[in-house]
């Protein structure tokens, strides 16, 4: 499985990965890493085809919002989840609303990550 | 809405404690950085809420925690990555705070500043909640800043 993970944090997308690699059903996982929703969609645009994307909501250049909006505009329609901590119930709704599958909140533990990247398998 | 010291420390901790695995207790004394190098996280929050929340520490508890966030020993940290850690630690703290206040807000790009001669201040604003915490021997202290109404 070939993973986008999307965050202007290095910490972050090392945390990120880190919790991937613990997912139980996810087997062997190669992740593609940008620091922004404008390199994400270069990325995708430029033919990466990630089988799923993990993406950070605040970033500079292109909010993760509009990077999903993008995507979603080019008739791509691969499984997009927020990983953010912006978790207010508005900013949740205008996520899935906007296509993505689930809204996971910052600070996380591992157990909340695998659970909810579990339904993604 | 005010921010409460209780809500504060419920916060840090579910950043500190669950997000990076470490110790911390409330200090029962006040911020004191020893002459240690300083390093100061920081974010606003504006729109019906304007404020700042900020996170202050000595570049040793710094370095604890970005060698946490990367999985990495003191030796193979670089100032980018303890920046970098800082940074993220002030967003995650900052968007909890931001997720309990009611109303339209914006949350900014965190901000990293280093040294120790300076003071970070909101005009216009004041310190509604602020906690110092020790942690690894050192301590950190969070503020939250409100611009006045």
């Amino acid at each position: 499985m070939k993973i986008l993970v999307v965050d202007d944090s290095k910490a972050m997308r090392m945390i990120v990965k880190r919790n991937l690699s613990q997912v139980p059903g996810f087997g062997d996982i190669e992740t593609i890493e940008a620091a922004s929703g404008a390199e994400a969609l270069e990325l995708v645009r430029g033919g990466a085809a990630p089988d799923l994307i993990l993406s950070d909501w605040n970033m500079p250049e292109m909010t993760g919002i509009e990077f999903l909006r993008a995507l979603r505009a080019d008739g791509v329609l691969i499984p997009f989840g927020f990983v953010t901590s912006e978790s207010q119930p508005e900013m949740r709704a205008q996520g899935i609303e906007a296509g993505a599958a689930f809204l996971l909140a910052k600070p996380f533990t591992p157990d909340d990550f695998s659970e909810i990247l579990s339904s993604m398998v | 809405m005010e921010i409460t010291t209780d809500t504060l420390h419920e916060v840090v901790d579910s950043v500190w404690v669950s997000m990076l695995g470490l110790d911390m207790a409330p200090s029962g004394s006040e911020y004191n950085p020893n002459g240690d190098k300083q390093l100061t996280g920081c974010v606003t929050i504006t729109g019906t809420w304007q404020g700042a929340v900020m996170i202050e520490l000595p570049e040793p508890l710094a370095r604890v925690a970005a060698a946490t966030m990367f999985g990495l020993t003191d030796d193979e940290l670089g100032d980018e990555e303890v920046l970098d850690s800082l940074g993220e630690l002030a967003n995650m703290i900052g968007g909890n705070i931001k997720g309990l206040i009611e109303g339209d807000c914006k949350l900014s790009l965190p901000t990293v500043a280093e040294g120790g001669n300076f003071k970070v201040s909101l005009p216009g604003g004041h310190v509604e909640t602020e906690l110092v915490f020790d942690a690894a021997g050192r301590q950190f202290q969070v503020q939250v800043l409100k611009r006045s109404e």
